[in-house]
């Protein structure tokens, strides 16, 4: 096991108030598996991402609990010159918008560089990573910046970056979301590659269930702060066991979903101050009885790794029809 | 019944020196969902905002009951445009940021006088209601509200008029995956209960494939290829419009 | 709000209070000749002193605070009504209109400011409304710009195409919905601007061309002050305190304002 994380609980500054968003989340990740972190707007995915490293500035927030470990070691007891060492090295991250991620006023072969260990000679090695990336055509091309790049190659150049390292894990969050359909896919492709060349772990976080679908080997799904079910894809994915998974597999359209009304979850989801007292889905689950609302269920077996945050799995299961997605 | 027809029609900006819309001819009937897909760049929301004179035209025709509406006067537009409406994509910048919502809904009836303003109010809450909001948000202000109720706003905003056509300009694509169905599902309820005729833009061929009857196709503003949206999707003739479907995670 | 910003708002509420509360502060008739107390130092029954020709000067300067604020508020209420609307203007139409008033902008901007008003007031009288109105329209550029500036940016957001889609008028797409989103560096510049403009007619005043006596003015009690120099020390004390006071007022509120919406 490459990263383990335990029972994390990550505090972030609203308004002026710090509220518990990460509510305690255990998540595993083995050495070249892509585990996706789903989740919707706000529900604290992308806290987790950048918690995992620290990453959290400390006037909007801090890890309150909890431990990672990393190949054994705990990050969160590192001292800072370890975690340095660590970020960027071990651990790499894409984010969503690439062009904000990029200093403007360096170039592409500049930064790069500076993503590798050995900086001296590093022509070889950047050509190297280009290729890798599928940027051919911007080797030996030394003085391009960032802003002449269109929005897929600069992911790739994102990725690139991310990659110099040769890094254990990956993270990356909503790294297609700002892309076009064409140029998502063959990023996805790209990140596939790679995950299979250089034996990576990777830490996929997005909203989009299709594409965690697609490109998952476990797949955790976050809501209030806390996973309420995760798996293996393929379980996860023919047997959903907790009513927001099937709510949002419901919402999922296309062609097959034709003209039919979707059945989608209503109402909204809770802000944090104002979390319910039981089973925080509760106001907007097509399930639920009333015990539901009395206490926050624990993680319960479904059938081998696959856990749901529900009481009542083995009613739904029974009630709803096998999805073949 | 053809409700609109669009006519070679062309748009370039000169900053860009590029053709956003590049002889663009096709017709929308009445009470169908035409979807119109296409990549960022290839010009659907230039064409959108070109439809409904928004941006000014280089050339071509817009024919709307028989009118061609290039060549009526800015008077004349500003009555059509109460049959010919749009939504926005991004809920967070179509909203004025400083007007209640309220006044957002009674400013339209304000300008075009389609009702009394001891009515104002309670059509005001009536159209709400219809996008599943309420009184309650009479005077809150757009930072308040998430973006699928700010999308429901913006509906409820195209709606004021009684509209006898809408332009969704990409309605869901800035929302989450659960929000959107449920916007779909207010869109695609409006559409029947008022036989309403929709322009529907959208990247996403997971939600043109859900709700379209016919499709349009564009790249680098030029029309590639139309069909029914079933047999686009099944038996698609151009090449873009293969690997469009090839790449979405269908 | 930080500290300097709100000690800037204090200076700023202050002087406006005593401005508009002058008949019920002022001890004395402004106008009120004394010839007994001729240029007597401050003591208790004229916390300011007298000027040459007894009058009491706290009075005085309540009451020139009065015209000071005044000046201020209308010539920069002026500038800015000029200025938001041209540039408003030139903004949303853009094209001919656009560079006709921007090389307007130009060459307003290429007259020396204080000397032209100078000139003006030279060849009209130095009337107060003369005065604002000269101030007003010599100091209006730097509004319009920002104001287009802004215009320019926001009128490419989708709310602007959805008023217009609505059916919404140019009149009221650009005063209902432009300017008071654009109004933000703006308000920066008028409060700022009001500092100016008491700079300005204080300067006006103190070389006799501004305020005329016996109206009484910060600035032309400044002048007297120095005609008097070594007999009358508070003459010039007391108006230098207040303008320096006053115009670091509204500068710490003005940066106070412009830190607060550059967040």
């Amino acid at each position: 096991m490459l990263l383990q994380i335990k029972n994390l609980k990550i505090n972030y500054k609203t308004d002026n108030r710090l509220t518990e968003v990460v509510r305690g989340i255990d998540l595993n990740i083995n050495k070249s598996e892509c585990v996706g972190l789903i989740g919707e707007s706000g529900c604290g995915k992308t806290t987790v991402g950048l918690g995992l490293t620290k990453l959290i500035p400390e006037r909007k927030g801090n890890i309150s609990s909890g431990e990672i470990l990393f190949e054994g070691k705990d990050i969160l007891r590192l001292n800072p010159e370890a975690l340095r060492n660590m970020r960027g090295k071990k651990i790499s991250y894409v984010f969503q918008e690439p062009f904000s991620s990029m200093n403007p006023v360096f170039t592409i072969y500049e930064q790069i560089r500076e993503a590798l260990e050995e900086k001296n000679n590093p022509d070889s090695r950047i050509a190297e990573i280009l290729k890798s990336v599928g940027l051919e055509k911007i080797i030996g091309k030394k003085n391009m910046y960032p802003h002449e790049l269109s929005g897929g190659m600069q992911q790739r150049a994102m990725i690139g970056m991310a990659i110099a390292s040769k890094p254990d894990l990956l993270i990356l969050d909503e790294p297609t979301t700002a892309l076009d359909v064409t140029v998502q896919r063959q990023i996805l492709d790209l990140i596939l590659e790679l995950k299979n060349k250089m034996n990576l772990a990777i830490l996929f976080i997005s909203h989009d269930l299709r594409i965690v679908f697609n490109i998952a080997d476990k797949i955790a799904i976050m809501y209030a702060g806390k996973i309420i079910e995760s798996g293996p894809k393929e379980k996860i994915v023919s047997g959903p066991a907790h009513p927001y998974t099937i709510g949002l597999i419901d919402s999922i359209p296309s062609l097959e979903h034709r003209k039919k009304l979707f059945n989608a979850i209503g109402g909204k989801a809770p802000l944090f101050s104002e979390l319910p007292r039981g089973c925080k889905f509760y106001p907007r689950c097509r399930f639920k009885i009333d015990r539901c609302a009395e206490k926050e269920p624990s993680l319960e077996n479904v059938s081998g790794e696959h856990v749901s945050r529900c009481i009542r799995i083995k009613d739904i299961i029974k009630m709803e029809p096998q999805w073949n997605y | 019944m053809e409700l609109l027809k669009i006519d070679n029609l062309h748009k370039t900006f000169k900053k860009h020196n590029a053709r956003a819309v590049d002889g663009v001819s096709f017709s929308i009937f009445k009470g169908e969902i035409l979807g119109l897909v296409g990549e960022s760049g290839c010009g659907k929301s230039t064409l959108a905002k070109l439809m409904l004179r928004l941006i000014e035209s280089d050339k071509g025709s817009i024919f709307y009951k028989d009118r061609d509406l290039l060549m009526i006067s800015n008077n004349d537009m500003r009555k059509t445009r109460k049959d010919l409406q749009i939504i926005f994509q991004d809920p967070y910048a179509s909203l004025d940021p400083r007007m209640k919502i309220g006044m957002v809904i009674e400013e339209v009836y304000d300008i075009h006088e389609n009702v009394s303003e001891n009515n104002r109010k309670s059509k005001t809450i009536e159209l709400l209601e219809t996008v599943g909001l309420g009184e309650t948000y009479l005077n809150r202000l757009p930072s308040e509200l998430s973006g699928g109720e700010r999308q429901r706003v913006g509906i409820a905003r195209a709606l004021a008029t009684d509209p006898e056509f809408i332009i969704c300009d990409e309605p869901v694509s800035s929302l989450d995956i659960s929000v959107q169905a449920q916007i779909l599902n207010l869109l695609i309820e409006l559409q029947r209960r008022k036989n309403l005729t929709y322009l529907f833009v959208s990247h996403d061929l997971g939600v043109i494939g859900s709700l379209c009857d016919r499709v349009i196709v564009m790249q680098s503003g030029k029309l590639v290829e139309t069909g029914r949206c079933e047999e686009l999707f099944k038996n698609p003739k151009y090449e873009y419009t293969k690997t469009l479907l090839k790449s979405s995670l269908l | 709000m930080n500290k300097l910003t709100l000690f800037g708002l204090g200076i700023v509420g202050f002087f406006i209070i005593v401005a508009i509360f002058a008949p019920i502060i002022a001890p004395y008739n402004p106008g009120q000749i004394d010839i007994e107390n001729i240029l007597t130092s401050p003591s208790s029954s004229h916390i300011f002193g007298t000027d040459s020709l007894g009058r009491d000067l706290f009075s005085r300067m309540v009451y020139g605070g009065r015209i000071s604020l005044m000046v201020g508020f209308i010539a920069v209420g002026i500038a800015g009504l000029i200025g938001i609307a041209l540039g408003a203007i030139a903004g949303y139409y853009g094209k001919w209109l656009d560079t006709v008033i921007m090389r307007f902008i130009d060459v307003m901007l290429c007259f020396p400011t204080f000397f032209l008003i100078l000139a003006v007031i030279a060849l009209l009288e130095p009337s107060i409304i003369n005065i604002m109105a000269i101030i007003g329209a010599t100091s209006w550029m730097g509004m319009a710009r920002l104001m287009r500036a802004e215009i320019l940016s926001l009128k490419e957001r989708d709310f602007i195409y959805a008023e217009r889609a609505i059916g919404a008028s140019d009149l009221r797409i650009i005063t209902k919905h432009l300017i008071p989103n654009a109004m933000a560096p703006v308000l920066v510049s008028i409060t700022l601007g009001i500092a100016g403009a008491i700079l300005v007619e204080s300067g006006l005043s103190f070389l006799g061309i501004g305020v005329q006596p016996p109206t009484p003015s910060w600035g032309n009690i400044l002048s007297e002050g120095k005609a008097v120099m070594g007999a009358g020390w508070w003459m010039m004390l007391f108006p230098g305190l207040a303008i320096f006071i006053t115009v670091l007022g509204y500068n710490l509120l003005g940066e106070g304002i412009r830190e607060k919406l550059l967040k």
